[in-house]
């Protein structure tokens, strides 16, 4: 291990060396998350990586325990996103070469739980566990054409799903935290496995205090 | 005709909001519910009743629907409820759309005035659709997320009446020989789902104009009658 990985664990594990800070319970806080989803089992064939946001609203009922709502954006292309395929225009009765635009969003709100454990100072790790409701959009669209196309539409469906996974948040200042999650989201669709792994950066918000 | 129940709805709403913003003399007396109701620890059982419908570019027009549920405070000001609804959304001829929203909801509390107690807050649950006496009657579950907001005011001891508004968001189930809709023999997103894995040409599923919405709003307006205890 070189000397800048030994400084750099150094210095994450210098909070926890610190004395345990006094977490109250009856702590409000606001959390913006911002990061990447990458689609896992069969979804993986039909979706590629793509981008996700966050936000939710949590309070910690007892020292170790919070629960709030959030609401997810996940955003990923197509797997044929940019293929150039040869379609048959129904409304003309020609063969179109097309550009396809292909775009699956899901779009979650639910309820959350975290466990907060091993706390030192200002290092708060925990688990987080959720379950919710999840619309599912698949879109289709064209972007270059040979010649006139009505090619282009979407479908939608809400599903079931929870969520599970872990991260920690270190108190920067006041109420403001900063911080990494990680998340596996299962979805319930009727033969395939929709399923998300979310790694994203967190910044949390809440009365200065807490 | 339409326009006769939204004005009856409208007049239904002024009514509760004009109850909600005055203290009735009876009430005056009683213990009042004042903060107490929004103390955590506190429950509320409600019982509702008022006027439902679904929007879409032919739809029926609205009726009524009811529910009754349950809510416990939490934390000071935050309630978690469930709530069990039955709304007939309306009617063609005989056919029928009903609805019946079993659900959960996270609600924020707070008081304006002497005797005023909004809320506004978030739900989810299983919707179940109905469509009934159409030739080719249909029904299921499907998830769905709301939006509510709404007010009571305290009418006598440990009661309390008020309004709520409802704004759910739900698949719109497919067209039948009563009700529009989108096509039942389309590829749905469970289909895309498996069919989408080929490759792109000449077998993968392509949607030609298919822009006819998929999820439906599914409006309520209706009295509330609380007991907190």
């Amino acid at each position: 291990m070189s000397k800048r990985w030994v400084m750099v664990v150094g210095a994450l594990l210098l909070p926890c060396a610190a004395p345990p800070a006094v977490m109250a319970a009856a702590e409000s806080m606001v959390t913006v998350t911002l990061g990447s989803q990458s689609p896992q089992g069969s979804y993986a064939d039909v979706a590629k990586s793509g981008t996700m946001a966050g936000l939710s609203a949590g309070y910690r009922v007892t020292r170790w325990l919070a629960a709030g709502v959030d609401f997810t954006y996940f955003r990923g292309l197509g797997a044929h996103d940019g293929d150039v395929i040869d379609i048959f225009e129904p409304s003309t009765q020609h063969v179109v070469t097309i550009t396809l635009a292909e775009n699956w969003t899901i779009t979650e709100l639910g309820l959350y739980t975290k466990a907060f454990f091993l706390e030192r100072g200002r290092l708060s790790p925990y688990l987080r566990a959720g379950a919710g409701t999840y619309s599912i959009r698949y879109s289709q669209d064209v972007s270059t054409a040979s010649a006139g196309t009505t090619l282009g539409g979407d479908e939608q469906a809400n599903k079931f799903g929870f969520s599970g996974g872990g991260g920690f948040r270190f108190r920067i200042a006041g109420g403001t935290s900063l911080g990494v999650e990680a998340l596996y989201h299962r979805i319930y669709a009727r033969d395939t496995q929709v399923s998300l792994f979310t790694t994203g950066a967190t910044i949390g918000f809440g009365p200065t205090g807490n | 005709m339409n326009g006769y129940r939204m004005t009856c709805a409208a007049a239904l709403m002024a009514m509760a909001l004009a109850g909600a913003a005055t203290v009735p003399a009876f009430a005056a007396g009683s213990t009042a519910p004042g903060v107490d109701v929004l103390k955590r620890g506190s429950q509320w059982m409600s019982f509702r009743v008022g006027y439902a419908k679904g929007t879409g570019q032919v739809t029926p027009d609205g009726l009524m629907g009811g529910g009754f549920g349950y809510r416990r405070f939490v934390l000071d000001r935050w309630s978690v409820g469930a709530f069990a609804h039955y709304e007939l959304l309306g009617r063609f001829g005989r056919a029928a759309d009903i609805e019946v929203p079993l659900t959960v909801e996270v609600l924020r509390h707070t008081r304006w005035g002497a005797a005023v107690y909004p809320y506004a807050g978030v739900g989810m649950g299983a919707f179940y659709g109905k469509r009934y006496r159409t030739g080719s009657d249909a029904g299921g579950f499907t998830p769905g997320r709301y939006l509510v907001l709404g007010a009571s005011t305290p009418i006598r001891k440990q009661g309390m009446l008020g309004f709520d508004v409802r704004m759910a968001t739900v698949d719109r189930p497919d067209e039948n020989p009563a009700f529009p809709g989108p096509p039942a023999d389309r590829e749905h997103v469970d289909d895309l789902l498996g069919d989408l894995k080929g490759p792109s040409n000449p077998d993968m599923p392509l949607l030609f104009g298919d822009t006819v919405a998929k999820t439906r709003t599914l409006w309520s307006f209706k009295l509330d009658y609380t007991i907190t205890y």
